[in-house]
């Protein structure tokens, strides 16, 4: 039997957020509010050197002259950046034996999240033994709660091959040549007005650098939790590609139930020199806020990478599943010739949701390519945009670009809109945009029923053959997740 | 706005209000002065404003324009459509020439000159004028709104349906030039109209500032056919503002083959059932003219279809910019809307900027666009020559099959082949300069 419409709607709207728990660790955190002050607080916690210290008080003065952008199609209530706290760290720990040690709150926080026992154990900063080690496709991770990152796996192993995988404070104590030379080079700290925000409070994330010619062996992976009320979280990722260097690269973000927005302002840059390639997936699940619209995650972030040598690329691929407001377009800079970008999309929204999502292809090196497949689903009141810029410019002969942005609208009360920008300035380039907005089609639901399948499943499995071009992309363990979240996500609405 | 900026403005507006027309029927004159007003509180739009993104009017501003009269031509050779047996209404800078035009009476059709209008048919100019074109909120139909001095009344009473079309000329020449074309277009229930609008100018720098409203009753059907064979200094900003109800069919095309700075929008509000809506056209600019097409279907209720196809070819240094938006609004059920733009660029110096925009507040609807930009096909091209055409000869054949999907809804044959000269004639003076 299947569900009536209304049924449906009413199990969809009671769908609660599964990762909605909070962690009660002891955090340390400075008073909220932004100031000079509260900047040098923030460096001086961090034992920051002081040009990095130059950098964040150049932004925050950058900031204050900028306007928050009102141009997406998103309505909410402006933050009020006085009232967030830009610092929670949770209290270091020491070197543990066993997992009875680990800190119960901060396993029982892995356990919900769903994290194996020896991931566990890896980050909880448990001494491992060899078995463990010998799990050579295993997964390096780093996770940052709040603001600060508590562990990295896996450390060891990517050392033999000279592969950096740190959190961005131990980077810029380790190795601030690096950092110094990239940070800022792709999304310079002036660019929008939360790219500055981030510049100038930042307080952690990951940093990842593959020296020439290594091929990362395992996937590299940072999971981003809010936990603390009332902050914000501003991580930093930098992924820096030598020549002919390879790195795929998973971020993974939760937060926990709570009423008042929580803001989210992220900075992720990414540099591929000659013949590197970088992967960057991303499942988005932040906290959406109820089915009334209230509570949720601000998702407000600058992607941005950099082709810069000769055929490198840059893929970005993102599942966006949560978040209250997402305003977010993962962008390449195809600076060197027969340099390739692509950027593959899912986003879901349901309820109150509001995503206004797409990515920037700027091509300026010659024979440069781009390939943009964006999928996105609405459901419940919710709005959803694509809004997309690709420009090729007059030197950028013989470039390529395809496009395909397709909605599909689940229910009378969302929106599905597309906000294309072409701009080509040359002759030789050929660029092909096109979109479709649709709903799931009665005899496509028909077809499957007749082959016994109920309502539901049949939706869940179009649904999963329409966002299938981009979910193959994901690295498998994350492909599972996010087709999980899918479902979850849109369980037992029919179009 | 700044307080050079003020001041450039209304320096600007002093030109064109320079001898200006008062109403003294109806409410006409109220209707100026609103519109004059709103001009005070609205700027001129800058790259800023997401509508002008690529399109700058600053260079107009910067000129003295004037309403002038210019030199009558003698005949009409070379501005009529051959073949094509229309009403002819001819004006010259604006001035309506009685001696070169002429209507024929028909039964339920009026062919009036808005001034005559503005006296025979009051009522109907009261009941639509302003209603349809925004001028609180677009400074440029605003200026139409109070400074206009002539334009056309075609009015189709119930179930009339015209037996021929209307050809409108409008002939600018001269230097500094302004004028401001305003037309009126109704078709009540069950009526038939069909108009083609060409516009013709010499050399001479000018600003046209036209503006067209269309009323489409129940089952009434219009077809707008916009021939622009500007002069290559003329800037022509245009906006064609339109409202159907139930079952209309709304039929528009422009084709752009001269002018240095074109702006056609087209704003379609499509608030019955049933409804179809066409727009159609083509642009092909050279040298550095910028060609921009902005059109807006706003589906406001369910069961509708409307179809958009754009066509751009460009060489020289030339821009165009096409945006084509449609919106369903909530509860407007089962529309299929189709858009789409394709543009060839000739040279490396030319730019194409388009932005097809879908906003969609329904779930049953099938909407979809395409854009593409590229080239001529290479093999298609290569094919021809190796039959022994010229390659001039081939490129103009491939450039009228490209367009001639633009042509489609274009019913009289006679104006279709016309436009089709005029595209094969373009695609040679292109061809020759650039190739």
């Amino acid at each position: 039997m299947a569900y009536t419409e209304t049924e449906l709607a009413e199990e969809l709207k009671s769908q609660k957020y599964k990762y909605g728990f909070t962690s009660k660790f002891e955090t340390d955190r400075v008073p909220k509010g932004l100031n000079e002050d509260v900047i040098k607080m923030i460096s001086a916690k961090k034992k920051e050197p002081e040009w990095l210290l130059e950098f964040r008080l150049n932004s925050y003065r950058n900031w204050l002259n900028m306007k928050e952008p009102n141009w997406a199609h998103v309505k909410y209530k402006k933050p009020d950046f006085q009232e967030i706290t830009y610092y929670a760290a949770p209290q270091p720990k020491k070197q543990l034996n066993s997992l009875d040690e680990v800190d119960p709150e901060l396993r029982n926080m892995y356990e919900k999240l769903g994290i194996s026992i020896a991931e566990q154990k890896r980050l909880a900063g448990v001494k491992t033994d060899d078995e463990d080690k010998k799990e050579l496709s295993g997964v390096a991770m780093d996770v940052v709660v709040d603001s600060v990152s508590v562990e990295t796996t896996f450390k060891e192993k990517l050392n033999e091959l000279g592969v950096i995988f740190c959190s961005f404070s131990e980077a810029v104590q380790k190795y601030p040549d690096l950092v110094r030379e990239n940070m800022g080079k792709v999304v310079p700290p002036n660019d929008n007005f939360y790219a500055a925000l981030n510049s100038a409070v930042f307080t952690d994330g990951s940093f990842c650098y593959i020296p020439k010619g290594v091929r990362c062996p395992m996937e590299l992976s940072t999971y981003f939790r809010i936990n603390e009320a009332g902050t914000g979280q501003f991580e930093r990722t930098l992924i820096v590609a030598e020549d002919e260097a390879y790195v795929s690269y998973l971020e993974g973000c939760t937060a926990p139930t709570r009423d008042e927005n929580q803001l989210h302002a992220a900075v992720v840059e990414i540099v591929a020199k000659n013949d590197a390639e970088v992967k960057y997936s991303t499942v988005q699940n932040w906290y959406p806020g109820d089915e009334n619209g209230k509570g949720g995650v601000f998702n407000f972030v600058t992607k941005r990478g950099l082709c810069e040598g000769t055929r490198s690329k840059i893929s970005w691929t993102q599942v966006e599943t949560g978040s209250a407001i997402t305003w977010k377009y993962p962008s390449c800079v195809l600076k060197g010739d027969y340099s390739e970008g692509e950027f593959y999309s899912v986003a879901v929204t349901n309820n109150h949701q509001m995503a206004d999502t797409g990515t920037k292809m700027t091509h300026i090196g010659r024979n440069t390519k781009s390939l943009i497949i964006s999928k996105g689903i609405s459901a419940g009141v919710s709005e959803n945009s694509y809004r997309g810029l690709v420009q090729i410019n007059k030197q950028a002969k013989n470039s390529r670009n395809f496009s395909q942005c397709d909605s599909l609208l689940i229910g009378d009360k969302c929106g599905a809109h597309t906000f294309p920008y072409i701009e080509t300035k040359n002759s030789s380039s050929k660029v092909e945009h096109e979109a479709t907005t649709s709903k799931i089609g009665e005899d496509q639901i028909f077809y499957c029923q007749q082959r016994g399948m109920d309502e539901e499943a049949a939706v869940s499995l179009i649904v999963n053959g329409y966002a299938k071009e981009v979910l193959n992309k994901l690295p498998m363990e994350f492909a599972v997740e996010a087709k999980k979240l899918l479902e979850v996500t849109l369980e037992g609405s029919v179009g | 706005m700044s307080m050079e900026n003020t001041e450039k403005k209304d320096k600007f507006l002093a030109g064109l209000m320079k001898n200006p027309t008062a109403d003294t029927v109806g409410n006409q004159q109220q209707l100026r002065e609103e519109a004059y007003k709103a001009i005070h509180s609205l700027n001129f739009p800058t790259l800023k404003d997401e509508r002008w993104k690529y399109t700058r009017v600053a260079g107009i501003l910067k000129k003295d324009f004037e309403h002038k009269p210019g030199d009558v031509p003698e005949s009409l050779t070379g501005f009529e459509i051959p073949d094509y047996k229309s009403d002819v209404l001819v004006f010259v800078n604006g001035i309506f020439n009685n001696e070169l035009s002429h209507v024929e009476k028909q039964n339920g059709i009026h062919v009036l000159t808005l001034a005559q209008g503005k006296v025979e048919h009051y009522d109907v100019i009261d009941k639509w004028m302003g209603t349809i074109a925004d001028h609180h909120s677009h400074i440029f139909t605003a200026m139409n709104t109070a400074f206009h001095k002539s334009g056309v009344l075609i009015y189709a009473e119930k179930k009339a349906i015209a037996q021929h079309p209307v050809h409108i000329i409008d002939i600018t020449n001269g230097e500094g030039v302004t004028h401001a074309p305003r037309n009126l277009f109704v078709a009540e229930d069950d009526a038939g109209l069909k108009i083609t609008h060409s516009f013709h100018g010499d050399a001479g720098e000018n600003f046209i500032n036209g503006v067209n409203e269309v009323y489409l009753g129940r089952h009434a059907e219009v077809e707008y056919q916009m021939i622009q064979q500007n002069g290559k200094k003329s800037n022509h900003i245009h906006s064609t503002d339109v409202y159907q109800s139930e079952g209309s069919t709304f039929t528009s095309g422009a084709f752009t083959v001269g002018g240095k700075l074109i702006r056609n929008e087209i704003n379609v509000s499509v608030n019955g059932e049933n409804c179809e809506t066409r727009l159609n056209g083509s642009f092909m600019g050279g040298d550095k003219h910028h060609f921009d097409n902005h059109t807006i279907i706003d589906h406001l209720v369910p069961l509708c279809n409307s179809h958009e196809n754009y066509k751009g070819i460009l060489g020289g240094k030339a821009t165009g910019v096409f945006n084509g938006k449609v919106f369903v609004r909530k509860d407007a059920q089962k529309i299929n809307a189709f858009q789409s733009n394709q543009n060839i660029l000739l040279s490396d110096d030319a730019v194409i900027n388009s932005k097809p925009e879908l906003e969609i507040y329904a779930d049953d609807v099938k909407c979809s666009h395409g854009s593409t930009t590229g080239q001529l096909d290479e093999e298609a091209l290569f094919y021809l020559m190796s039959r022994g055409m010229k390659k001039t000869d081939a490129i103009n054949l491939l450039v009228n099959a490209f367009t001639a999907e633009t042509l489609e809804y274009v019913s009289a044959e006679a104006l279709s082949n016309y436009i089709s000269a005029l595209i094969e004639k373009r695609s040679d003076e292109l061809n020759n300069q650039y190739a």
